[in-house]
């Protein structure tokens, strides 16, 4: 756990220059479709767009991971690399929140009420949370090294705004998606457009954050 | 010694749980205290024959009255309480105690102990638990305390877990767990297991949910056996104690589980009690038991789950030092199938349960086949309730019955009507 401070400041500064950057040079968009391979609109893809032979600038983001309900929420997260997250417990209860995910190794304790505790994410790759007290909550971070990313939506669509024109390697993230099915593509991204990027995952079978006691009664 | 060591041990793990929770609101909020509990109203209608709990024959847990007749009745079928004191972030100590129209003092305790449970830091970690608990052998009663959510009535199999089997000692499980699956290895030393198999011998399978507590007498029918001068086990008490050390022998298994994310779950257990079956004290014969047990559950589809389980084991008795008494070979399956959709939950299942007699006794004869089907309905109004509607059909062939002038074969019905009420506090 690392407490941003220093970093933030210097992550603020590189983004107010990003930003100017990015207002000055034309920026476009890139809508994404993601569907599985049986057609089925895929919601909690993460699509991000990493450009070809230039630095992706840091671009500050406020990130949250909350504990609500005994469940983590949001269930997939993208923040790029060296971006602090969040924390917060609005449980009434505590939560011991444990990754051992080789990007992200770490142990919170967090007290009932309204604890807020910070990460700093800094690897590339999936970290994958669990709570040692209840072992049904399930969530993932998924770290990546640009600020161009989002989730797509029930529908499987996502826009990444703001893209500076240019060359990108446009790729895929799903928690539920099979080893070796990974998806990337080049595209270029044009001033002032749309660029429209489909892909289509195979799925494993479905994983997703269980609800307390989904079972039946509480579990203890 | 047995209820003494009961006692002691209990309050040891007790003033372990009343440490924390005595100390509650200390510095960061630890330790804590959770409780959560279950009242079960129950109305039975029950058939004709009489209910090994009443020291009849039948396999359920309300039968006949003693004239014969079927009964309609109303009963507290439990009250349970489960009380989690989290001493630090990575040990705890649970208290589960249960009450009920049936046992034999007001309240009791099933299980009571402590766990230490570190949150992982790499792929393979370790969790300890000491105290007294239930072996894991059951992949049908992972509710509250030890309640199925599928059905009522428990399989023969964790019924009879439930009756004879706790874990009174210590267990240490290693747990590997990758992107996809987790796997765990147990193994454990325990004491006070060695009037296991009694029950079994002698008044075979049953089906219920009514576990023993640490200090229950489970009652037996008047076998002739038990007669001092005449029988093959002179002064056996007509109940079964079945938490006493009686050997000072340490018993143990080794288990061992599998869950996937794809949604299946397997589990297999090698245990024995390694009793000197020789031993009596007075009241209570040791048995030596051992068994392996298999279990595996998954989802078929969306809302349709699958559980099966399987026992097969040995149980052996020899109150006279030149041969064994009794010698039983005991055997169990079951498969259930569930479905759930919104608030309701239809379960069905099929089970069949066996004790092959080896010994040649007279006076003791112990074999027994039966098969039972169970239908049960769930339907949960909001969270904290549970109306459960239950028909359960036993069909079982018991040769001991012939001695009472009672038909081997027997059939019983019995149509339970179950509302739960769940509480918690922390």
């Amino acid at each position: 756990m690392v407490r941003f401070g220093a970093a933030r400041r210097f992550g603020f500064g590189l983004g107010i220059l990003a930003f100017g950057w990015a207002a000055a040079a034309a920026a476009g968009t890139i809508t994404a479709q993601i569907n599985s391979d049986d057609g089925a609109a895929i919601s909690d893809a993460v699509v991000y767009a990493v450009p070809v032979g230039a630095p992706a600038p840091l671009k500050p983001s406020k990130a949250l991971m909350i504990q609500e309900n005994q469940q983590f929420n949001p269930f997939v997260l993208p923040v790029q690399a060296g971006t602090a997250v969040e924390f917060p417990n609005r449980d009434s209860f505590r939560h011991h929140v444990y990754s051992f995910s080789p990007a992200k190794s770490f142990e919170l304790k967090l007290f009932g009420g309204t604890e807020t505790q910070i990460v700093t994410f800094d690897k590339e790759g999936v970290v994958a949370l669990g709570c040692n007290i209840h072992d049904n909550m399930l969530a993932y971070i998924y770290v990546v090294p640009t600020p161009y990313f989002a989730k797509t939506d029930e529908r499987g669509q996502v826009t990444l705004s703001d893209v500076p024109a240019g060359n990108y390697t446009v790729k895929v993230w799903h928690p539920n998606q099979k080893a070796g099915s990974e998806q990337k593509a080049a595209l270029a991204v044009a001033a002032d457009g749309a660029t429209a990027y489909k892909a289509a995952l195979t799925l494993k079978r479905d994983r997703k954050q269980k609800k307390p006691g989904a079972k039946d009664e509480t579990e203890y | 010694m047995g209820a003494l060591a009961r006692a002691v041990f209990s309050a040891l793990t007790c003033s372990a749980f009343c440490i924390g929770a005595g100390a509650l609101h200390a510095d960061d909020d630890l330790p804590s205290l959770t409780i959560k509990g279950l009242l079960d109203g129950r109305l039975a209608f029950t058939d004709t024959p009489r209910s090994w709990e009443d020291k009849g024959f039948g396999k359920t847990r309300y039968g006949g009255d003693a004239t014969g007749d079927h009964r309609e009745l109303a009963r507290l079928a439990e009250a349970a309480a489960v009380m989690q004191a989290h001493l630090t972030w990575d040990l705890s100590a649970v208290v589960h105690i249960t009450a009920n129209s049936q046992q034999r003092h007001a309240v009791d305790v099933v299980e009571a102990y402590v766990q230490y449970k570190p949150a992982p830091t790499g792929n393979l970690g370790v969790r300890l638990k000491a105290g007294a608990f239930f072996p894991p052998i059951s992949l049908e009663n992972t509710n509250l305390a030890w309640t199925s959510p599928y059905t009522i009535s428990s399989s023969a199999i964790n019924t009879w877990v439930g009756e004879e089997l706790r874990t009174i000692g210590a267990e240490a499980s290693a747990v590997y767990r990758s992107d996809t699956w987790d796997a765990s290895l147990s193994a454990a030393l325990y004491g006070f297991n060695d009037p296991t198999g009694s029950l079994l011998t002698w008044r075979g399978w049953a089906i219920h949910d009514r576990e023993a507590g640490l200090f229950e007498r489970l009652p037996l029918a008047p076998l002739p056996n038990f007669k001092v001068g005449s029988g093959s086990a002179p002064g056996q008490a007509g109940a079964v104690d079945p938490f006493k050390e009686l050997d000072d022998r340490i018993g143990v298994y080794i288990a061992g589980g599998l869950n996937h994310d794809d949604g299946y779950k397997l589990r297999a257990i090698y245990y024995d009690n390694r009793a000197n079956n020789r031993v009596f004290d007075g009241r209570q014969y040791a048995w030596h038991t051992r068994f392996g047990a298999v279990s595996a559950a998954t989802d078929l589809t969306e809302g349709l789950e699958v559980v099966a389980q399987g026992m097969a084991g040995r149980t052996t008795m020899a109150s006279f030092p030149t041969h064994t008494v009794a010698d039983n070979d005991f055997a169990s399956a079951f498969v259930l199938l569930s479905h759930t959709w919104d608030q309701h939950r239809l379960s069905g299942r099929a089970e069949i349960f066996d004790i092959n007699d080896n010994d040649h006794t007279p006076d003791d004869p112990n074999a027994e086949h039966g098969t039972a089907l169970t239908v049960s309905y769930v339907y949960r109004p909001t969270p904290t309730q549970r109306l459960t509607i239950e028909a359960l059909h036993v069909n079982s062939n018991r040769d001991v019955r012939a001695r009472f002038g009672q038909s081997r074969r027997q059939s019983e019905d019995l149509v339970q009507l179950s509302y739960r009420l769940f509480f918690s506090w922390e």
